[in-house]
This record gives structure tokens, C-alpha cells and sequence, in this order.
């Protein structure tokens, strides 16, 4: 492969890294396993959950994320 | 294992020893960072290739044909298998604070090879395997934290000695940290107005994330990033403004209070507000700083002016008083051995663990990246003057108050700290302060190595100054991260506590209950940082070995933990893994809390210094005016030597509990219940 061609892909690849740690990709993931499509999840587990929140909007499922995430010990010293 | 990879890996092991050898026996010469870089990497790389091997393979015995909570339990919500490389990335992000970047810069009084030993070894021994177990046993225990572990595996007991410890540590870590913030800001215009900066970016980054792209942390970080950037530099004209600069220009009590205000502010406004931003941006500076400054050591390779030893290995340093042992251990937590990390690891990280294989990368391999982190602040200290870092690092009370003072002070130490007041007038004058003495806390020292490295590799003097304060606030944006998240948690755990007694006190969205309790969490820190704001000797002396003993507590709790797992597991004749780290951490950690309530020397021991002070009120030394304050530093005194034995006593009610468990358990008079979850066959491929 190109050095340019790895380059690029070495660069998609950190992009991506990166929107998993800080959690851009979360409200994707959570559409793909609610409609029970993608086959990533046990049906019984995302029918589940989308019959228990139901078609949640980006903004809800984001408060509800950030929420969670700052009610607990998740940083350190 | 083939010859070719046994003979690379005794390359790597001669190489290792042979850095460490040159750095522990180099006398008069001094050496190259790049010396300490290349041999912790190599203790490093052993330490995971080897020991946590070990560990993992014939000790936990991780199994990856079991499915782990994220698979057997998920929810997308906290139960979601997550690619390793990514849970790496979001558990370093979580452990990774200041406590490695300043523990190791107040250490460095001792020189840099006390340091560097107990970072390098502590955290290949203690730290490293102390996250590890704990995340292992908590995905065993479907994600339970570290208390209720405790409470299960211990007694009910251990259980409520660990809710108490992580509160105490919240209150102390929180004070400490906003001292040295307060330290690092007081009369710097510069510096105040770029983290004031940070608000108003926080609040348009956490619009943009809220209504514009919804959940797009990346992005707005890294317009978050563009804008603090131009604030950092916009700060030089802000100094250097004759009207603007003194809006900007605080003493330290006035930026206690601000600190008190926005803690407060934080704890109670919406999270998406300011929280969640602040959070994104100091999470996407951090890595990238990080990153910067390793690259930045390689490129620069400076040379460490420190010595290896320095003459206040006999206990009368004036950053903070004590021997290397124990306060060299107690000084330095995060970089080698945290409790605070067992926190995180029992936290949301074992929700995530796709494969208990993983547990080793993510648990013991963060843990030596952040030691790492640890070696690199003790090299940004050392690299400085060893003259300029004590009269950057000492308080006034020690050294004098008149620059000219200090200056006379240090250079009496000896030709190593020879240091003028043209030095310090010179090199505030680039990096666009008014004065840089008395600027304890470590952050300003550490800012200082930073831009020495930083410019050293781009940019030279001249860009000093924007290094320096980019340093500020790399360091400030993430200590204030803890703060506000800080105080939110404890917040949260206080309402827990007391919902118990009264309900609506329990319910987080009840406003009344919110505002009482975040104001108790304040009140709590920000007495502590007052106190240590008022302190003539500066604050850290007596409050930094407060936090070093409080979040060896918590450590102490995650080994006992540990141990009785491994005991509980049949692996007793293993529990040396956990329990060699829990021995020397208690001996350290009750030893310096002996010497700091009981020593007779005022100024290491809080009861002695509060005689001290009793004793010159009685004799008239101190001024009338003055009685007020004074006695009030004799409350402080007595108050931390309390605060001290009570943490003192609950190391030893863990270990009493622990031991009694340990003991019965292995003469046959206590039945072993593993209160591991049901085990089930993973459909995951690894």
C-alpha cells in the first residue's frame, strides 16, 4: 500500500479511536441495536430496550449518556 | 518463546538495567532525560510481558471462553462489549489526572532518583497489579464497585469504610487540587484569563453538542481547543494591557472564593451546560499534551540538572518536611500506586470488558502509561534549575518573603541551588509573569520544565511565555475538571447517604436537597482550601500528605479486596502479588501518619506545630493583631491531625477485618463463598 494510503488510513482509524472515547458514535450504536437490524445484539436484548425507551431523540439518549456519566466517579485524581 | 525472542527480551532487560544503573549511580555529571525515558520503557514493557503474564495466566487465570458482564448483561446503555483499544483509550482518559503529573514534581526535592524508583517499581508491583485484580474481580462480580466488593467479600463493616474513604478522599483531593491552581494563578493576568476563558467556550461547546450536533464531543472539542488557543495567547496582551490586566490581576484568597463560587455553580446547572464540555475539552487537550511532551522529551533530550539525591533526603525540605520514607510514597500516589484508580476500575470500565484477556492491556497497561506520564513530570522538574525549582516551589514562610531573601536562602544551600535574582526576573520576564517565587502547588514548576522542553524543540525563547501558559492551562483545565465533576459526585454520594434518613434528600432532583448538599460538599473542600491558602508554609506541606495518606487508604481497601479474592479463589499461595504491595503500603502510609501527628519536629508533626505556635502566643512572640490568626492555625493543626488518625485507624479497621477473614478462611473455620456471578459460555469471538 502507499505511504499516502496508510497515512490516510492510520488517520481514519485515529478519528475513529477518538469518536469512540469521547462516545460520538453512542446515539448510532444505540438506533442500530433498538431496530434490532444490525444482528449485533441478541433480539430479545434490543427489543428490549426499544420497547422500554421507545424511539429516544439524539438529544434525550445524549442528556441521558452525559447524566449518567457525571453521577458517578469517572474521573481521577 | 523462540531464542530470537528470548535473546530481544534480554536486550531489552540489559538495557533497562543498565539506564537504571547509569541513572542511580551518576554522580557530579549530570544525565540525559532520555536515560530515564529508555529504561522505565524497558521496566516497563518486561513488567507487562512478563509479570502481568504471569498474573493473568496462572494467578487469575482470565478465561476468555466466559462471557463477561458487557456480553452476558447488555443493555446499550452501561453494558456494552466495547473494542479494547477504545476501553484503553476511555479508562486512561479516566485515571489519567494531575496527581502523576504533580506528585512526582514535589518529589523531586528529594532529587529525581527516589522518584523515579518508586514510580518505575511501584507501579510495575503495586499500581499496575492493584488496577488489574480490581477490574478483573469486579467484571467476575458483574461490575460491582469497589465498596460493595468490599462489603461482599470483606464485611458490611469494610463496606461503609470505603464509602466514608472515597468521600474523604473527593473532600481532600478536591481542596488540594484547588490549591494548586489557586498557587498557580494568584497575580498571573495571563493566567487567569485564559482558564476564565474556558467557561464561556465550555458553554458554547456544550451548546453546539446539545442543539447544533447533537453528542459530537470531537468536534466541539476541537473548537473548544482552537478557542482556548487564542485565548492562551491572547493572554500576553491582556499582561501586558495597563487596564486590563488588573480585572485580571486576584490574590490567592480571591481566587479561593472564585474557586469556591464556580465549584458550587457546577455542582447545580445542568450537566450538558458545563460539565460534559469542560469535560470533552480537558479529555482531548490532555491526550494531545501528553503525546506532545513524550515527543517533545525525545526531540529536546534535555539534560537533568537535579541531582540524583539531593541534601533534603534528611527530612528538611521546605516543600514538605519527612524523609524519603515514608513521604516520598505518600507523595507520590497516582504515578505508582493509587487507590483512586480501584474507583475507576471497578467503575463503568468492567461494564465494558468484551473478554477477560482484556482485563490485562486495559487494567495493568494504563496503569504503567500513566507511571509513564509520572516519569515524564519528575523529568519537566528536573530538567529545571535546581535553584529556580526551589524558589518556584518553596513558601515564603521557609524562605523568606523578599525575592532577595529567597534568592540568599537557596544559594546558602549550596553551589547546586546557586540561583540570583536576576535569574527569576529573567525568566518571569519570559514566560510573562511578575514573579514566579512562591508558587507552591508544583503546577508552575511543572509549566516551567514543560515550556523549557517545549521551546527547546520549536519555537526557542521567544515563545516561551505561550508554552508556559499553555502549560497552565493544560494543567488548570483538568484539575478544574475534577473539581466540578468532583464536587457533582460527592454531591450525588451525600444524597445517597442522607436519603436514608430523610428522603427527599436522596432524590437528585429535588433543587432544596441539591443545593444543601452541594453545599456541604463545597463548604467541606473549601474550608481545607482555605486553610491551606492562609498557610504561611504554603498549604501542601501539611495538606498534600492529607491527600497521599487518604488515597492510600483507598489502596489499602483495594488490596485487602484483592487479596481475599485471590484467598477466596484458592490462590493464597499467589497472594504475595497483592499482599507485598499492601505491606509496604501500609508500613508507609501508617508511618507517615504517625510522623504527622505525633513527631516533636513543628515542622512535619501538626501536634507539634500547633504547640509551637501555643507557645509563642504564651510568650508574647506574636503580635496582637496577629493572635486571631494564629490560633486558627492551631485549629487547622489540631483539626488535620485528627482527620489524620481517623484515616489512620480506618487503614487498621480494614486490616483487622481482612486479616480476621484471611485467618479463618485459611484454618478451615469460615466457609469460602465466591460471590462471583454465574458463569456462562461467551458467544463472542475474542
Amino acid at each position: 500500500m502507499q505511504i499516502q494510503q496508510k497515512l490516510r488510513l492510520g488517520l481514519k482509524n485515529f478519528l475513529w479511536w477518538l469518536q469512540e472515547i469521547f462516545g460520538d458514535a453512542e446515539y448510532e450504536k444505540y438506533l442500530r441495536r433498538a431496530s434490532c437490524e444490525s444482528g449485533e445484539t441478541s433480539p430479545q436484548v434490543c427489543c428490549e430496550s426499544h420497547h422500554r425507551d421507545g424511539a429516544v431523540s439524539a438529544e434525550k439518549f445524549y442528556l441521558d449518556r452525559i447524566e449518567r456519566q457525571y453521577a458517578r466517579v469517572s474521573r481521577c485524581c | 518463546m523462540n531464542a530470537t525472542k528470548k535473546l530481544l527480551w534480554f536486550l531489552v532487560a540489559v538495557l533497562g538495567a543498565g539506564g537504571l544503573a547509569l541513572i542511580a549511580t551518576a554522580r557530579g555529571e549530570p544525565i540525559n532525560a532520555v536515560w530515564l525515558v529508555v529504561s522505565s520503557a524497558c521496566i516497563y514493557v518486561i513488567g507487562y510481558r512478563f509479570y502481568s503474564r504471569f498474573v493473568a495466566d496462572r494467578v487469575l487465570k482470565l478465561d476468555d471462553s466466559r462471557a463477561t458482564p458487557a456480553e452476558r448483561l447488555e443493555d446499550g446503555r452501561d453494558f456494552v462489549p466495547t473494542n479494547k483499544w477504545v476501553l484503553f483509550g476511555h479508562h486512561f482518559s479516566a485515571i489519567a489526572g494531575p496527581g502523576p503529573l504533580v506528585g512526582p514534581i514535589l518529589a523531586a526535592q528529594f532529587g529525581y532518583l527516589p522518584g523515579t524508583l518508586w514510580i518505575v517499581i511501584g507501579g510495575v508491583l503495586g499500581g499496575a497489579i492493584q488496577d488489574f485484580v480490581i477490574l478483573f474481580a469486579s467484571v467476575r462480580r458483574d461490575g460491582k464497585s469497589l465498596g460493595q466488593m468490599a462489603k461482599e467479600e470483606i464485611s458490611g463493616v469494610a463496606g461503609i469504610v470505603a464509602l466514608v474513604a472515597v468521600l474523604a478522599i473527593l473532600t481532600i483531593i478536591i481542596a488540594v487540587v484547588g490549591l494548586v491552581v489557586v498557587n498557580a494563578l494568584k497575580a498571573s493576568p495571563w493566567g487567569l484569563f485564559t482558564i476564565a476563558m474556558t467557561i464561556p467556550i465550555a458553554f458554547l461547546m456544550g451548546i453546539y453538542m446539545r442543539y447544533l450536533r447533537v453528542g459530537r464531543a470531537v468536534e466541539a472539542s476541537a473548537l473548544g481547543f482552537v478557542l482556548v488557543m487564542a485565548s492562551v495567547i491572547g493572554g500576553r496582551y491582556i499582561s501586558e494591557s495597563h487596564s486590563l490586566a488588573p480585572i485580571f490581576t486576584f490574590s490567592a484568597i480571591g481566587l479561593a472564593w472564585m474557586l469556591v463560587v464556580y465549584g458550587f455553580a457546577a455542582a447545580v446547572i445542568p450537566v450538558w451546560l458545563l460539565l460534559a464540555p469542560r469535560g470533552a475539552l480537558s479529555t482531548f487537550v490532555k491526550l494531545g499534551t501528553i503525546l506532545l511532551l513524550a515527543v517533545g522529551i525525545l526531540a529536546a533530550r534535555p539534560t537533568m540538572l537535579m541531582p540524583p539525591l539531593t541534601r533534603f533526603i534528611d527530612g528538611t525540605g521546605p516543600i514538605f518536611a519527612g524523609k524519603i520514607f515514608p513521604f516520598c510514597f505518600i507523595t507520590i500516589a497516582c504515578g505508582a500506586l493509587s487507590g483512586f484508580h480501584s474507583l475507576i476500575s471497578s467503575g463503568t470500565t468492567p461494564k465494558m470488558l468484551s473478554k477477560e484477556s482484556q482485563a490485562r492491556l486495559i487494567g495493568y497497561g494504563s496503569m504503567l502509561m500513566e507511571s509513564f506520564v509520572a516519569v515524564m513530570a519528575m523529568i519537566a522538574a528536573c530538567v529545571l534549575k535546581p535553584g529556580i525549582y526551589f524558589a518556584v516551589n518553596s513558601p515564603a514562610g521557609i524562605v523568606g518573603r523578599l525575592p532577595e531573601q529567597a534568592v540568599a536562602t537557596i544559594s546558602s544551600w549550596g553551589s547546586t541551588y546557586a540561583l540570583t535574582t536576576q535569574d527569576m526576573s529573567e525568566l518571569a520576564r519570559n514566560v510573562g509573569e511578575t514573579t514566579l517565587f512562591n508558587r507552591t502547588g508544583g503546577a508552575p514548576s511543572l509549566a516551567l520544565g514543560m515550556a523549557h522542553i517545549f521551546s527547546g524543540s520549536l519555537g526557542g525563547t521567544l515563545v516561551m511565555g505561550i508554552w508556559y501558559h499553555f502549560a497552565i492551562m493544560f494543567e488548570a483545565l483538568f484539575i478544574l475538571t475534577i473539581l466540578d465533576a468532583g464536587t457533582r459526585v460527592g454531591r450525588f454520594l451525600l444524597q445517597d447517604f442522607l436519603g436514608h434518613f430523610w428522603k427527599p434528600l436522596g432524590r437528585t432532583t429535588w433543587f432544596p436537597g441539591v443545593l444543601l448538599t452541594s453545599g456541604i460538599m463545597v463548604a467541606a473542600w473549601g474550608y481545607f482550601l482555605f486553610q491551606g491558602v492562609l498557610d504561611p508554609l504554603g498549604g501542601i506541606n501539611s495538606l498534600w500528605p492529607l491527600f497521599g495518606i487518604s488515597n492510600q487508604l483507598l489502596a489499602a481497601i483495594a488490596l485487602c479486596v484483592a487479596t481475599t479474592v485471590l484467598i477466596k479463589m484458592d490462590k493464597g499461595h499467589y497472594s504475595m502479588v497483592t499482599m507485598g504491595p499492601l505491606a509496604w503500603l501500609v508500613s508507609a502510609t501508617m508511618t507517615a501518619s504517625a510522623l504527622k501527628i505525633w513527631s516533636a519536629d513543628p515542622a512535619l508533626g501538626f501536634l507539634a506545630h500547633a504547640r509551637f505556635l501555643a507557645g509563642q502566643i504564651a510568650s508574647g512572640t506574636i503580635a496582637a493583631d496577629k493572635i486571631t490568626e494564629t490560633q486558627r492555625l492551631i485549629f487547622n493543626d489540631r483539626l488535620d491531625a485528627m482527620v489524620t488518625l481517623a484515616f489512620a485507624l480506618l487503614v487498621l479497621v480494614i486490616l483487622i477485618e481482612s486479616g480476621r477473614n484471611w485467618w479463618l478462611y485459611a484454618s478451615g473455620k469460615k466457609r469460602v463463598v465466591l460471590c462471583e456471578a454465574p458463569v456462562e459460555l461467551s458467544k463472542l469471538l475474542a
